[in-house]
């Protein structure tokens, strides 16, 4: 099964930032804090680079920006006999995560989009990554009220892209380390 | 008991924003068909030096569908951590290698596109991936595909019902690669197994 066309610092790599950005998405999730600062909407490089806005597509609607998606979340924790928030779980089954671009360069410094300086294309190298990451697992809507909790399986799809404020950094592992460019949501 | 729980997010049919030339369309339609029938061709026409493929099985639950095959390969990294050697092995580069292994899965039959109740593909064009004639950006497809297959393996001499999902990423085809030439390729394909059947898929 061996292939040495694999790189295996930036098969590495991707593992490290999709394991990075999975636990913190869905601990915000599940502890209903806001996600939105994980897109590239709100981000100066790709603001200015003139990025289009994130494409989120939740369960076959398109969403328009970060804050509508939280707000849907918001209104998938309302118990409707109530009237009360309730705890919407999310718990991650298993994660997938491929490179789709080793060389990822759109609104990164001057000096990265140069390319000139070996060392620094050599240093950032895991830091320049376009990566698609599929996530597994199961959604329990509410626990603490009456009767058994209904269950869904989520299917998640996020392309990943690098955040440029930490390309300097090559210690930094935190979830912003790369930023949510696509969004495809399914549950059912 | 309903209004007593949070309440789960409407669900709406496939939604595919793939282009004037309906790229995704055409290719799911030529893709499911061929998966089914004849894998080594399917490799051979869309898939090049450079394309990924990996399994991930997500075998946590009811234990109704034999895992064996899958297993093996499974790339499940939130599983077996990104420093585990496995998650590179199971990693496969290439037209030829992930033909070679596409041998060892289980035959499949997937429901017909005629039936689009059976179906949910979500797909969309982004921007930024690599030109490959080595300038500048090019548009990537990202093809979302929810179903389900029915399945055969021959090995544990089982047959049953597997629940899906497989996310493609599609991008312009290598200049250099060889006939037949598709204007695209697959740079990715990861896909998930569950072992959950779902009550009803949203038509």
């Amino acid at each position: 099964m061996a292939n040495i066309t694999k790189d295996e610092a930036i098969i590495r790599s991707s593992g490290e930032a999709a394991r990075a950005f999975t636990d913190w998405y869905y601990t915000q999730l599940t502890d209903g804090k806001p996600i939105t600062s994980a897109y590239v909407n709100s981000n100066a490089k790709y603001l200015a680079a003139s990025h289009p806005p994130a494409d989120i597509c939740i369960n076959g609607t398109v969403v328009a920006t970060p804050e509508e998606w939280d707000a849907l979340l918001e209104q998938q924790r309302l118990i409707p006999f109530t009237g009360s928030k309730g705890k919407v779980k999310y718990e991650v089954e298993g994660f997938d995560v491929h490179v789709i671009n080793k060389d990822y360069r759109f609104a990164a410094p001057a000096e990265i989009q140069a390319a000139t300086d070996a060392k620094l294309m050599q240093r950032t190298e895991d830091a320049r990554l376009m990566m698609v990451v599929t996530v597994a697992g199961s959604v329990v809507f509410g626990g603490k009220e009456k009767g058994t909790p209904p269950k869904q399986h989520f299917s998640d799809v996020f392309v990943l892209v690098p955040n440029w404020d930490f390309v300097t950094r090559p210690k930094f592992k935190g979830h912003k380390r790369y930023l949510v460019a696509s969004h495809t949501y399914r549950a059912y | 008991l309903k209004g007593m729980h949070p309440t789960p997010l409407p669900q709406f049919p496939s939604n595919l924003r793939d282009g004037e030339a309906n790229v995704a369309s055409i290719f799911v339609q030529v893709f499911f068909p061929m998966f089914d029938t004849d894998r080594a061709r399917l490799a051979a026409e869309f898939y090049d030096d450079d394309s990924w493929f990996s399994i991930q099985a997500i075998a946590n639950s009811g234990r109704n569908l034999p895992w064996k095959t899958y297993l093996k390969y499974s790339r499940n990294v939130h599983k077996l951590g990104e420093k585990n050697p496995a998650t590179v092995q199971r990693l496969f580069t290439g037209g030829n290698l992930i033909a070679d292994m596409w041998k060892a899965l289980p035959s499949t039959r997937h429901p017909s596109m005629e039936n689009p109740g059976a179906w949910l593909i979500d797909c969309h064009t982004f921007p930024n991936l690599a030109d490959p004639t080595g300038h500048g950006f090019a548009t990537g497809l990202l093809i979302t595909v929810n179903g389900q297959f029915e399945e055969s393996d021959t090995t544990e001499n089982l047959y049953g019902k597997r629940t899906f999902t497989r996310t493609f990423i599609l991008g312009p085809s290598k200049p250099s690669n060889p006939p037949p030439v598709h204007p695209y390729r697959v740079i990715s394909d990861q896909l998930t197994l569950h072992d959950w059947t779902p009550a009803e898929l949203p038509a």
